[in-house]
């Protein structure tokens, strides 16, 4: 409040009790602007933040996989055993058996859940550990895969990679609002990120009127694939065909004979064999350390505190990285977590031994029989850790 | 700064909070502080454009007003030469000079100056000549008060697309100071929502349409009918446009100021006359009193009326942009209005008013009405004549019903207003919302709309407001 002792000019510019006559003058549109809010909010609450329409969203959708796979770890944890979860993208999917694994270690307290969410990477790992185990109490140890041994064979810039503001759209809450649009470096997706936890409705619009068009259909198909999924997932026995063992000539390398190849996936090989032998750019290898140590650290760190161990192991990286006499050992940001005790990198020698075309499908999918071995390998590997 | 962008409701909001700081003159002097900040988002050097504009108004209308007899006429086509000068400079010198290209043999590009063309000129010079006509006429007295007159030309929400606002309107407000009241609040923050409805559902759904159609391109992988890029487009610009003005409206509104209505659904106009008496109402009416009018009107003559008519709408349309385009539509509608009025005088007397009040009869006249103005949109929306002439003789051709089945959201969007409309012919939700409704259902409603924005709005295509580069 002014007083009459104030200089004149005060008292031209500003009105004499400020507080009270700006209070006055905008409390209809105070009030009107506040009940907007709280009404919208309300129904934003009702409708995203208590999780009401994530029972509903497209199971296919990049989201789906999420929950679904959020679905899987509710029906798989066994409060009585020692809970290992075994996460990462579509590869730990294919190439990991969670009930082979359990057979390998029935005479333990071991069990394995295995958790492959297609196309995650390890920033949607950490937010979507964070969603099914709050308090970091659910597992005796966390297991996540990486595919690349040094920061110099990571072949995006994951630091801006869009499509994990998908997969995080039921993972975040309004406590994420700095930090996690933070975590991306272009201003256009720090922008994205941050209307994707303040208006996460807007985000969600295409599956919403999809929903809204079909809201029976919807609902069958959500609740069909949620109770189907855990029990679909343990019966996967994986892809049987395997990749041939090829002839590579040229510049950038290219199979000699592509007969054997399905038509489907030989794109994708060729990038794939252009890539691990070196013909393409990657991004700055100090932009994949930070990454790496960013998120693999959280992780790490996270569950620390809980004095729950978190190992991270090689998932073979293609069928053709042995013949490309890529490398096998471990270096950069990986390498420090592990010397530092951070995380425990599991020997990666014998997973690299994997990484024939015999064991794999495709450019990234490792077939049954790879599928059977890395299983072996991951579970005799956590038994012998004693946890 | 666009209204639909979150930048600018931040920037209104300390507006507002700022304004109510202020004392009386200080508010006002705040005002055109905000308006020029505003106005500088897109060029800073344009606010020099502005204040210039502003200052030699201002002498004009003192000039005007203190001038002998003699010489009042003389200080008033002063002020309208320099106001068209302006105007012509930034608008329509490339324009002239290919045009004279063309007709005298030269090459143009030697002496064409590429210059950008200021937002919102076009309102800024009406608004000019219309304070200078005025102060001659002497239906509003000059204003003695560069700030109250500086409020008045840069006022932010009319700054870049109007509505054009008339002197003898807007000055009484700056008078005294109106309490925000009640009613005040819920009219402006249901324009608001209304105007962001309007825009973010509606014009940019079918903005990309329309888009799609006139630069060849595909539409979610189909090709657009031409009957659909064109009915896209009659409904992009009206819902855009209309939505700026909501907008504008409401935001003057919250800020104690009247704006006139600009448009009154012209969409269901039973005729071309009708139709300009509820479309772009600002820029019509000033056409009527400050050139139609000056021209002479209908005092002449039915000949000399009807060329009056056509000079007037060919003017209007070249005022939208330095394009043959935008002169054949003036035209267009010049001709429609000419055809009107022989219509009207041949048939007196012998059309009875039970034709005129029969109901399929006057739906009719709504359909012809609305096909004969989204034909006049082709070539306004068309880049050249000879694609004006492409997308005419393409009008019978394409699969409609395909496109229709593939995009079922461009019917549900077109026929949702039109139902309301009709629902409501009288305004009767409106009017209740705004004088009887209380602030907490006001709420309700502004949170209905936010929410079908949320889930129903085009996020991310960043579409302008069409009315922006005129």
């Amino acid at each position: 409040m002014l007083s009459a002792s104030h200089p004149l000019w005060i008292h031209f510019f500003l009105q004499p009790s400020l507080a009270i006559t700006v209070f006055r003058r905008l409390l209809p549109l105070t009030k009107i602007v506040l009940w907007v809010a709280a009404l919208y909010v309300a129904f934003d609450t009702v409708v995203i933040r208590t999780g009401f329409y994530f029972n509903y969203l497209e199971p296919e959708s990049i989201a789906g996989s999420v929950l679904l796979n959020r679905t899987l770890v509710e029906h798989r944890v066994d409060k009585s055993r020692a809970n290992v979860i075994v996460l990462g993208d579509s590869r730990v999917g294919e190439g990991f058996s969670a009930k082979q694994a359990n057979e390998i270690a029935k005479d333990t307290k071991l069990n394995f859940i295995g958790c492959g969410i297609p196309g995650s990477t390890p920033r949607v790992c950490n937010y979507f550990l964070r969603k099914i185990d709050p308090e970091r109490t659910q597992f005796s140890a966390v297991v996540i895969m990486t595919d690349a041994l040094t920061d110099a064979e990571v072949n995006e810039d994951f630091v801006n990679y869009k499509l994990d503001l998908n997969y995080c759209l039921p993972l975040l809450n309004w406590s994420d609002l700095q930090s996690f649009p933070a975590t991306f470096s272009k201003p256009e997706l720090q922008e994205r990120a941050r209307s994707l936890i303040t208006f996460p409705l807007a985000f969600a619009q295409t599956d919403i009127k999809a929903l809204l068009l079909h809201p029976i259909d919807r609902a069958r198909k959500a609740s069909l694939w949620q109770s189907n999924y855990a029990n679909g997932t343990d019966d996967y026995a994986g892809q049987s065909v395997a990749l041939p063992d090829l002839e590579l000539e040229g510049a950038p390398l290219h199979p000699r004979d592509w007969a054997d190849i399905r038509e489907s996936i030989r794109p994708q090989l060729r990038d794939y064999i252009a890539l691990a032998s070196g013909y393409y750019p990657r991004p700055p290898v100090a932009l994949a350390k930070n990454y790496h140590r960013l998120w693999y650290e959280k992780i790490a760190r996270a569950y620390q505190a809980k004095g729950v161990p978190v190992y991270v192991f090689l998932m073979p990286r293609g069928p053709y990285h042995r013949k490309l006499a890529c490398p096998t050992a471990l270096a950069g940001s990986l390498a420090e977590l592990s010397a530092e005790g951070i995380i425990r990198f599991i020997p990666p020698e014998r997973y690299a031994a994997l990484e024939i075309p015999g064991n794999f499908f495709d450019q990234l999918h490792m077939n049954s029989t790879g599928r059977a071995q890395l299983t072996d390998l991951l579970a005799h590997a956590l038994m012998e850790q004693k946890l | 700064m666009l209204f639909d962008s979150f930048n600018y409701w931040l920037f209104f909001g300390l507006t507002i909070v700022v304004l109510a700081a202020l004392a009386d003159r200080a508010a006002r002097i705040g005002l055109v502080l905000f308006s020029f900040v505003f106005y500088s988002f897109w060029n800073p050097w344009f606010t020099l454009l502005l204040g210039g504009s502003i200052l030699a108004n201002f002498l004009f209308g003192l000039w005007i007003d203190q001038a002998a007899e003699s010489r009042r006429r003389t200080a008033l086509i002063a002020a309208i030469i320099f106001n068209l000068s302006l105007l012509s400079f930034f608008k329509y010198y490339g324009f002239l000079v290919g045009a004279l290209g063309q007709l005298f043999r030269f090459d143009p590009h030697s002496i064409l100056l590429h210059i950008i063309l200021p937002v919102g000129i076009s309102f800024i010079t009406f608004e000019g000549i219309a304070y200078a006509v005025d102060v001659y006429r002497r239906d509003t007295p000059a204003v003695r008060n560069l700030t109250n007159f500086a409020v008045f030309m840069s006022f932010f929400p009319h700054l870049v697309a109007g509505p054009i606002i008339r002197p003898a309107h807007f000055f009484p407000q700056l008078a005294t100071r109106k309490p925000l009241s009640n009613p005040d609040v819920k009219w402006g923050v249901l324009q608001i929502s209304k105007g962001l409805v309007k825009k973010i559902v509606f014009a940019d759904f079918f903005g990309p349409i329309a888009n799609a159609y006139f630069s060849h391109g595909t539409y979610n992988n189909q090709t657009v009918p031409a009957v659909c890029g064109v009915l896209a487009f009659s409904l992009q610009i009206y819902f855009d446009f209309a939505g700026y003005t909501d907008i504008a409206r409401g935001c003057a509104r919250l800020l104690g100021y009247e704006f006139p209505p600009n448009f009154e659904r012209p969409y269901l106009s039973e005729n071309i006359t009708d139709f300009w008496r509820r479309w772009h109402i600002s820029l019509s009416s000033w056409l009527r009193d400050y050139l139609y009018i000056p021209l002479g009107g209908n005092r002449n003559g039915l000949a000399r009326t009807y060329i009056n008519i056509i000079i007037v709408m060919t003017l209007g349309g070249l005022w939208h942009g330095a394009s043959w385009n935008f002169a054949l539509w003036g035209l267009f509608h010049g001709s429609l209005l000419l055809l009107h009025r022989l219509w009207i005088n041949s048939t007196k007397g012998w059309i009875g008013p039970r034709w005129q009040t029969n109901w399929f009869i006057r739906s009719g006249a709504v359909i012809l009405t609305f096909a004969l103005v989204s034909i006049g949109w082709i070539p306004f929306r068309a880049a050249d004549f000879p694609s004006t002439l492409k997308t005419l003789t393409e009008l019978g051709s394409g699969d409609i019903l395909q496109f229709l089945r593939s995009t079922p959201a461009f019917l549900v969007l077109a026929l949702i207003p039109l139902t309301y409309c009709l629902g409501d012919s009288r305004r009767k939700i409106e009017n209740w919302l705004s004088n009887r409704a209380t602030l907490f259902t006001v709420a309700i409603v502004t949170t209905l709309l936010l929410i079908i924005v949320t889930l129903f709005g085009q996020f991310g295509l960043q579409v302008p407001f069409i009315y922006f580069q005129f």
